[in-house]
């Protein structure tokens, strides 16, 4: 079968490395699954972290998606990029882990705690004076967070995807299920939003 | 276009996502209205601003830990399955499995028979001289009828067909 599909010059997905390195484990080479693994794990930590807002969940649910994938070695076939793929697993798990367990978005005023300890929100009147650059990029840092939680979840998923994976349009549209033009007014509103949200910020630190 | 449709163009544009003909569009509007140029850096400043965001790193540890939840997730089916078809139809090892085969079948064979000479043996041993008397003596027998009931010697290779002894 794999000899089959590598033969198969029509699908398009076969000049993706990761959808090689797949079917080299799905002919039983185990080590071609772990460098996967290790490739994607931390970019999956990260964006599962981003959108379910939760480190433990984050962790679990990254390994959860690499048991799909596993399971998945048999039956797999190429039909669309590997990293889309993972990322489409991801965003389903993540989907169905914030539906469980509804995690609370954060409000802008909120307090937050961070591995310092706890600070205190100032995004209502972010250019007041602060000796402290350090203090203040973590306000900002703590902005930009509530900005991108305060979006509806399939906005934020498509800026999650563009802004910090680098996905194209086409990709976007792939792992949301929905079309690139869908995509192209997601990302048009989102950004809007953002712009609004955290243009008080703009020249603050930088 | 006006600068309400630029302004919704203008993510895409910045993305790159934008047609040739929407792309030249956008450029032209930008390069003549200094609002919508204005909007431009706002969309590239809070993008850029979403850098910001710390990244996590991932507990130390995570493939050995996911290996371990392979484990202990996986099934004896599974385990079962995945051993048959990695070990069973692995091509290297169907001349082995053949010869395995063969082995069993003619080791079954022979085993077979040498146990069934060995309770021949035994039995023999097991008979009586009285009995064994008897047996030599076959070819005086005058009742057949009397031999056939004699339930031992169903069992003796020696006389395999009683029918023969009536001619």
């Amino acid at each position: 079968m794999f000899f089959f599909t590598l033969q198969d010059k029509s699908n398009p997905y076969l000049s993706d490395s990761d959808v090689r390195l797949m079917l080299e484990f799905q002919e039983g080479n185990k080590a071609s699954f772990e460098t996967l693994m290790r490739k994607y794990f931390p970019r999956l930590v990260n964006f599962i972290y981003r959108y379910v807002n939760s480190r433990e969940a984050a962790e679990d649910l990254t390994q959860e998606v690499f048991l799909r994938v596993y399971k998945s070695g048999s039956s797999y076939k190429p039909q669309s990029k590997f990293q889309t793929w993972v990322f489409t697993i991801a965003r389903n798990l993540s989907l169905n882990e914030l539906r469980r367990n509804k995690y609370k978005t954060v409000s802008l005023d909120a307090t937050f705690s961070s591995d310092d300890g706890e600070l205190k929100r100032q995004v209502e009147d972010p250019n007041s004076a602060s000796p402290d650059d350090e203090v203040l990029l973590r306000e900002k840092a703590a902005a930009v967070k509530a900005a991108i939680d305060d979006l509806p979840e399939n906005q934020r998923v498509a800026v999650l995807l563009r802004r910090y994976e680098q996905f194209s349009y086409e990709e976007i549209a792939r792992t949301m299920n929905v079309s690139s033009k869908a995509v192209k007014s997601l990302l048009s509103r989102a950004r809007e939003s953002l712009k609004n949200k955290l243009s008080g910020w703009f020249k603050v630190v930088s | 276009m006006d600068c309400q449709e630029i302004k919704k163009l203008i993510p895409a544009y910045l993305d790159k996502e934008l047609g040739p003909q929407e792309s030249q569009q956008v450029r032209e509007h930008l390069s003549g209205c200094p609002g919508c140029q204005k909007e431009r850096e706002a969309f590239e400043e809070s993008w850029a601003m979403l850098g910001e965001l710390d990244e996590v790193c991932p507990e130390p540890g995570f493939v050995g830990r996911f290996w371990t939840r392979l484990a202990l997730e996986r099934s004896w089916q599974e385990r079962v399955s995945e051993a048959v078809k990695n070990g069973l139809f692995n091509k290297r090892l169907v001349p082995a499995l053949a010869m395995a085969c063969i082995v069993v079948i003619v080791g079954s064979f022979t085993l077979n028979n040498y146990l069934r000479i060995q309770n021949t043996n035994q039995m023999l041993a097991s008979l009586s001289q009285e009995d064994l008397a008897m047996v030599e003596n076959i070819e005086l027998a005058e009742n057949l009828e009397f031999i056939e009931e004699m339930g031992f010697l169903e069992d003796l290779d020696i006389i395999e067909n009683l029918d023969v002894l009536e001619t």
